[in-house]
């Protein structure tokens, strides 16, 4: 497969994703908002996997596709991850009746 | 072979006591009276090592251990047996013993494991102060024997008196010890900068002791400053001038420890330490010259002080510090051997004196004072004629131990020093003055003393004085004036340690000397004959006639009040509280804020300051745990990203 665009590139949107959901998670307020975040991130690292399996020169037959075989894992376990923390994020909103990040600093010494 | 056993047979005998394994019981008197007569006659058993013909001469050393301070550093500690310590240990065995058995019949059966405990101890201390070549290991004798005083001078704790006075020697005793330390660790950093030995072994000192003579400060040498050093420690402990006030309020303890402690043994550690480190006092001219000022000075205060005291135990002591001044003069002109025979003199005589006061008093229900005894030569025969033999011991009568000794001082003093040879004897007619007044007033007279009717003296206690008193008549013997031609026994003995003059035949001025002394006791006798003989009549004459000069002398000079006054801030029980001291108080105000402001700022400052710091930290700490999710995971952000900077700027490249 001709490659259009090299690897770097590649690498290069994987990291701007990457640190664009980080600054996501770091800075928004709203708990919904950092899931967004964090599925950015997962993202970042699926597009990862796949460009260094299609630039990989030598690569065994049986491990041809291992690189898109994990990215559709890293979609499912963000699906999963996504439902996981939803319904945290809504048993969280029926204690402190808000989703709030700041507000919920119960977990303190 | 066995040196060791000496110390610990007492030792372990004190710890047995003090466990009260023995219980009260009689038993446990004659166990401590037998482990001192079991160091007695071990000593003995060690004769011969003495008189076998050796390259180390008339020495006997035993090796015990060596002291690892550092893998390259150890200390070696031994025991050494020589003329001076063999005859030390002698005495201190023996009298030892002689009072441990009169203790039997002094003390309470309920006080026994006490005592004997505190008694045992002193001795295994004492012991191990003699024995030691160190000068390390001797300290530690020197420090417990302090500390077995103090346990027994305070024996009768029930009283805050005793207690004071039992503190007071404790402390004097420090001040003194002060001096020994430092001296000592004078010696340890020469020798140790010297040869790279870590060792303060009396023999390896002496064969360098060339090594002091090295400048000092100023016009000091070394060795003067040594010397002085180690005086001070002498002073303390031997009673001498400027520390001498812990020996008279020494006597609220038992008779027997008065004896013991405090006339024939520990009073004499310093003469020892002044014979056993004779190299360093004949070294300095000044530091000779110093000694022999104190001891005449002493002598004469002790025995002028002594003249009005109405305590029988306090005359005693003042004698005590008399006598002890005729030893550090001795020191002082560097007759050492004449100095260590005076103190076994003085050792067996002293005992004998306190051992029958010490029956006086307790025939007289506990009572101390003389002017209430009186006409008891009828009531204790035998005490009587004990005292006589001491008393004229004491002054110095021909045929008795104390002759000899105190006239060998006197001789060398006529033929050396002159002006202080008369001072001296000044000082033998005050000691005959109290001595034969004291006699007079407790034995003599037709004052009728308020005694115990059923009180007859023990065997117990009767048997050591008898012993006392034979001992004073043969002791003398063994150091005679050269002119009698008998064999010189003790002189040559002590000569193979200490230097010792031999064999000088002045008969003439032997006799003269000895003629001029016994004129001058004679006079102090008769004077005190025929003032005392019916009762202290003169004593209130006196006091009435010249208030002054009785109070000076009776109050010690006024030196007991001046170093209160300077030393010793807080009230004291037997004080009168209503004294003007508005100086004492200003002086102390002032300390007191000062010691205020230290209190506040430094010490409290330390400890809040040792407080602040883990607040702080912890503040700082708790700033970081606040339960805001995303601050946690800024920080973990932070920290991966100085982690991953790290790997990148180093250890990638240094792997490449």
């Amino acid at each position: 497969m001709p490659a259009l665009f090299s690897l770097q590139s590649y690498l290069l949107l994987s990291a701007m994703l990457f640190v664009i959901g980080l600054i996501i998670v770091l800075t928004k307020n709203n708990a919904i908002q950092i899931i967004m975040g964090i599925e950015l991130i997962f993202n970042a690292a699926a597009i990862n996997f796949v460009a260094f399996s299609c630039f990989r020169p030598h690569l065994l037959d049986t491990l041809q596709m291992s690189g898109q075989v994990i990215a559709i894992f890293v979609i499912v376990v963000a699906a999963a991850d996504a439902c996981a923390a939803l319904a945290i994020i809504l048993s969280l909103f029926r204690v402190f009746k808000t989703t709030r990040i700041q507000n919920i600093n119960r977990l303190k010494g | 072979m066995y040196l060791f056993y000496i110390i610990i047979l007492p030792l372990i005998t004190a710890v047995l006591l003090r466990w009260h394994v023995f219980d009260n019981k009689k038993s446990a008197g004659v166990i401590a009276c037998c482990s001192v007569l079991g160091s007695f006659v071990v000593v003995l058993l060690h004769t011969r090592y003495l008189f076998m013909a050796g390259d180390s001469g008339a020495m006997y050393f035993e090796k015990l251990w060596e002291w690892k301070i550092l893998p390259d550093v150890t200390m070696p500690f031994g025991l050494r047996l020589d003329a001076i310590s063999y005859v030390m240990c002698l005495l201190v065995t023996f009298v030892g013993f002689l009072i441990h058995v009169y203790s039997l019949g002094y003390m309470k059966l309920k006080e026994y494991s006490r005592y004997f405990s505190y008694l045992n101890l002193f001795v295994a201390m004492m012991l191990l102060l003699v024995l030691s070549d160190q000068l390390l290991f001797m300290f530690i004798g020197w420090e417990g024997v302090g500390l077995s005083s103090f346990l027994l001078i305070g024996f009768y704790h029930q009283s805050h008196k005793n207690m004071n006075a039992a503190k007071k020697a404790f402390i004097v005793n420090r001040i003194g010890d002060l001096g020994l330390l430092l001296a000592m660790i004078l010696l340890l950093a020469i020798y140790f900068l010297e040869s790279g030995q870590f060792s303060l072994s009396v023999l390896t000192l002496e064969t360098k002791a060339s090594l002091l003579q090295a400048p000092g400060i100023g016009d000091f040498t070394l060795i003067g400053i040594v010397g002085v050093l180690l005086f001070f420690g002498v002073c303390g402990k031997s009673a001498q001038m400027p520390l001498y006030m812990w020996l008279p309020d020494a006597m609220a303890g038992p008779t027997p420890v008065s004896a013991l402690m405090h006339a024939a043994s520990m009073v004499t550690a310093g003469i020892y330490l002044m014979s056993r480190m004779h190299f360093i006092f004949d070294g300095s001219v000044f530091v000779s010259h110093l000694v022999m000022w104190v001891g005449v000075i002493t002598a004469l205060f002790g025995s002028t002080v002594a003249i009005f005291q109405r305590d029988i135990k306090k005359i005693l002591a003042f004698s005590t510090i008399s006598q002890l001044g005729y030893m550090t003069l001795a020191c002082g002109i560097g007759a050492y051997g004449v100095a260590l025979f005076h103190v076994l003199t003085h050792g067996v005589f002293k005992a004998l004196l306190f051992l029958s006061a010490g029956d006086v008093i307790k025939a007289c229900k506990g009572n101390q004072d003389i002017y209430l005894m009186g006409n008891l030569r009828h009531k204790l025969p035998r005490t009587h004629v004990m005292f006589w033999m001491g008393a004229l011991s004491l002054v110095g009568i021909f045929p008795l131990a104390g002759y000899f000794s105190k006239d060998l001082i006197l001789f060398h003093l006529f033929t050396n020093h002159f002006g202080v040879y008369l001072l001296a004897l000044l000082g033998v007619f005050f000691t005959s003055c109290y001595i034969f007044r004291l006699l007079y007033l407790v034995f003599y007279g037709n004052r009728q003393a308020d005694t115990n009717q059923e009180y007859r003296t023990p065997i117990t206690m009767l048997f050591p004085m008898v012993i006392l008193s034979i001992l004073l008549l043969m002791l003398g013997w063994l150091w005679v004036p050269s002119f009698l031609h008998l064999p010189e026994v003790l002189p040559e003995f002590f000569a193979t340690v200490l230097p010792v003059e031999l064999g000088h035949h002045l008969v003439f001025k032997e006799l003269i000397v000895g003629l001029i002394s016994t004129v001058f006791a004679a006079t102090g006798f008769f004077l005190a004959r025929k003032f005392f003989l019916y009762g202290p009549k003169a004593d209130f004459w006196i006091a009435k006639r010249y208030p002054r000069f009785y109070r000076l002398l009776s109050h010690q000079y006024y030196l007991d009040e001046l170093y209160y006054k300077a030393f010793v801030f807080e009230n004291h029980d037997d004080r009168d509280p209503n004294e003007d001291n508005a100086f004492t108080n200003s002086v102390l105000h002032v300390v007191a804020v000062f010691k205020g402001l230290i209190d506040r700022y430094f010490i409290d400052g330390l400890v809040h300051w040792f407080a602040w710091i883990p607040m702080f930290l912890g503040s700082v700490y708790a700033k970081i745990q606040n339960g805001q999710i995303q601050s946690y995971l800024r920080w973990i952000t932070m920290g991966s990203l100085i982690s991953l900077l790290y790997w990148f700027l180093w250890i990638s490249k240094a792997g490449q």
